[in-house]
């Protein structure tokens, strides 16, 4: 096809014009959200003076400084004590040395880091596995009082999950779960279940019948024909569902704060409280948040493909 | 050895009864074709003997085992669906080695490697082993979902009006390719249809049902010949019957009772001196022509080898042979008289 002179007016195909101008709208788009991801990963490699310099500086000397503090406690000292301990033994003793202090240990970032790992990934799970049960028997028998259930679980989406932050509070210490990854993960798999049903019950209805009944007859129980034939055209609606989940779970703030203080503090709560020299370290908050976007941002990747397909599931897929 | 018999089967869906009292048997080796309109309860009946549904009443019997409350695992029958009965996320391969690998059968690779190969062979898709299975043609859908059914060999194969997704080329030749692949297995085979094309050619017997209801079963040349009523009589033939008060044709000397008569489109000539009609409508179909006549009241179908010159609008006589004329009476049901057409099974 001549694609320059085709003027004939196509649905399918747009004009060249039109592509130039919705792709450098979305250019722009891209550039204008990717700014305040680009000012933290930048801000993670400054100095503590050079992050909070005004004019921002956007050329600068990088340097681990806020990525060691982030992993570390550390203490002032004199440069008489400093001098006596001799020459430091690793780059990063070196580098903390230059502010006149001195490792005292590690940090609980690591902790909190596995705390939102576990928690995160463990609701998500147990949210999509508990959904896609729940979705199929919703799709598939007969349940009673099905369309007022299905409203039930819907309604617990209607109001802010923070809205019931006092009674799950008072609930919690009642039973000893407060800061614990158990009451964590059921929290954020109560109030992800709800959309994890919805969402694959849209998909399980997508799903014909027939495929189970082949697999009936072909000699597979009923769960088997489940797992063998079901799940596996399942797998988009299952991916799209788990991003949503586990962007939830992952960044939820509120009730971390308030449910968790030791233990199974989560990392959303712990960075904004890291604490430098003379305030907020504001490097070491950058490098903690730099580091707690990378498990997000490589899940999402990861199952592109299928998030994509599975947002606009029901109106065009494939 | 493999006999299907169904004994007073009913299944009722709300206020509809799909199934009513439904008792048949289909012979070892025997191509029964299950036949009638949209609604008549034929692919009910067939989900009743896989065991996808249960009946409300009424016992299944597969080799003289009743299997109405087994499981359709158990049962070991063959069901090929209308459509979607490809998994669509496996190959072809696989999705015929999908029986095979069931947990009750779970026969070595190596065994089902030789036996979906043989299948595939036979149904000429051997290329497309490796293909997903949404990669293909429709007829390549459909010849591998007949595969799928004929890789094992169950008691008894369900056919969902197999042939209907396809074109009309196509159906042609999976037809005769179906009834070749029958014979040589000597499978027994419960078919069902709304073609009655594809019932007679198929077809070892006919059952019609209507309404969820069983109206006659015999071999389509019995039916042909001798429909037992007037809604058995218009389900098989293409044009169908011509249904007419007897007056129409003038055919006075009828049995006690007779409401209506039935003539079939092939028996009615056309003469110098008989009934006058006209010609309303013209169909050239090759080896016939179907004509649309007007009489004074009524309309009828009339067949005519290709060689008789006819125009539309064109003034005609016709004649009916009283011998070859069947009578029902006020309730459609038809009326002895006594004669029936020779017919051999």
């Amino acid at each position: 096809m001549n694609k320059s002179r085709n003027k004939a007016f196509s649905i399918s195909e747009s004009s060249r014009r039109s592509k130039v101008v919705a792709g450098t709208l979305v250019i722009l788009y891209a550039l204008v959200t990717m700014i305040p991801l680009v000012w933290i990963f930048l801000t993670g490699f400054k100095s503590p003076p050079d992050s909070i310099a005004y004019p921002p500086k956007v050329f600068f000397t990088p340097t681990l400084e806020g990525y060691v503090n982030l992993f570390t406690t550390r203490s002032r000292q004199t440069p008489e004590y400093i001098k006596s301990l001799g020459p430091p033994k690793t780059w990063y003793e070196e580098l903390v040395r230059k502010r006149n202090m001195v490792i005292t240990g590690p940090s609980r970032f690591k902790d909190r880091y596995m705390n939102s790992l576990v928690i995160g990934f463990g609701s998500t799970f147990l949210a999509v596995f508990l959904g896609t049960l729940a979705a199929y028997g919703f799709s598939r028998f007969r349940v009673p009082l099905k369309d007022d259930l299905l409203f039930f679980i819907l309604s617990t989406r209607m109001m802010p999950p923070v809205a019931v932050a006092i009674p799950i509070y008072l609930m919690y210490r009642q039973l000893g779960l407060t800061d614990t990854w158990l009451g964590m993960i059921l929290l954020y798999t109560a109030v992800n279940v709800s959309l994890a049903v919805w969402l694959l019950k849209g998909f399980v209805d997508e799903i014909p019948r027939e495929y189970e009944e082949a697999a009936v007859i072909d000699g597979y129980s009923r769960f088997q024909a489940f797992v063998k034939v079901v799940l596996p055209q399942m797998r988009t609606g299952i991916a799209a569902t788990a991003i949503f989940c586990l962007i939830f779970a992952w960044n939820e703030y509120a009730f971390a704060l308030l449910l968790t203080s030791g233990t199974a503090q989560t990392a959303p709560p712990f960075i904004p409280q890291i604490i430098g020299e003379g305030g907020l370290d504001w490097p070491a908050v950058a490098a903690g948040t730099t580091l707690f976007l990378i498990p997000i941002v490589f899940f999402t990747i990861l199952l592109r493909k299928q998030l994509l397909r599975g947002i606009t599931f029901g109106a065009l897929r494939k | 050895m493999s006999e299907l018999r169904l004994q007073g089967l009913r299944k009722t869906f709300g206020a509809t009864t799909a199934v009513d009292d439904l008792s048949l048997t289909v012979a070892d080796g025997e191509f029964l074709v299950l036949l009638g309109p949209t609604g008549a309860g034929k692919t009910t009946t067939l989900r009743l003997v896989a065991g996808l549904e249960q009946p409300d009443a009424g016992s299944v019997f597969i080799n003289g085992h009743e299997v109405t409350s087994r499981t359709p695992a158990e049962r070991d029958v063959a069901f090929v669906f209308q459509q979607y009965s490809l998994y669509p996320h496996l190959t072809v391969y696989d999705n015929l080695a999908f029986p095979l690998r069931a947990p009750g059968r779970r026969w070595p690779e190596e065994l089902i490697r030789a036996r979906v190969q043989e299948i595939a062979a036979m149904l000429s898709i051997a290329h497309k082993l490796d293909n997903r299975a949404t990669e293909l043609s429709g007829g390549e859908m459909q010849r591998v979902s007949i595969g799928r059914a004929l890789v094992r060999t169950p008691n008894l194969y369900l056919m969902d009006e197999p042939l209907s997704s396809l074109d009309a080329k196509l159906r042609e030749t999976m037809r005769v390719e179906l009834k070749r692949i029958q014979r040589d297995l000597g499978a027994t085979i419960l078919y069902v249809t709304h073609d009655q094309l594809e019932a007679m050619t198929l077809a070892d017997r006919i059952a019609i049902l209507e309404d969820g209801k069983l109206i006659q079963i015999g071999s389509p040349r019995e039916i042909y010949e001798n429909p037992v009523s007037i809604q058995a009589a218009r389900r098989l033939g293409s044009p169908p019957m011509n249904i007419l008060p007897p007056a129409a044709l003038r055919i006075l000397d009828v049995p006690a009772g007779t409401e209506r008569i039935g003539v079939r489109p092939e028996d009615i000539k056309l003469v110098e001196d008989g009934i006058p009609a006209s010609v309303k409508n013209l169909e050239h179909l090759g080896p016939e022509t179907v004509a649309l006549l007007a009489l004074e009241r009524d309309t009828l179908y009339l067949s005519l080898p290709p060689s008789q010159q006819i125009r539309r609008g064109q003034r005609v006589n016709i004649k009916v042979d009283r011998e070859k004329v069947i009578f029902f009476n006020g309730k459609g049901a038809r009326i002895d008289t006594g004669k029936t057409a020779e017919v051999g099974r």
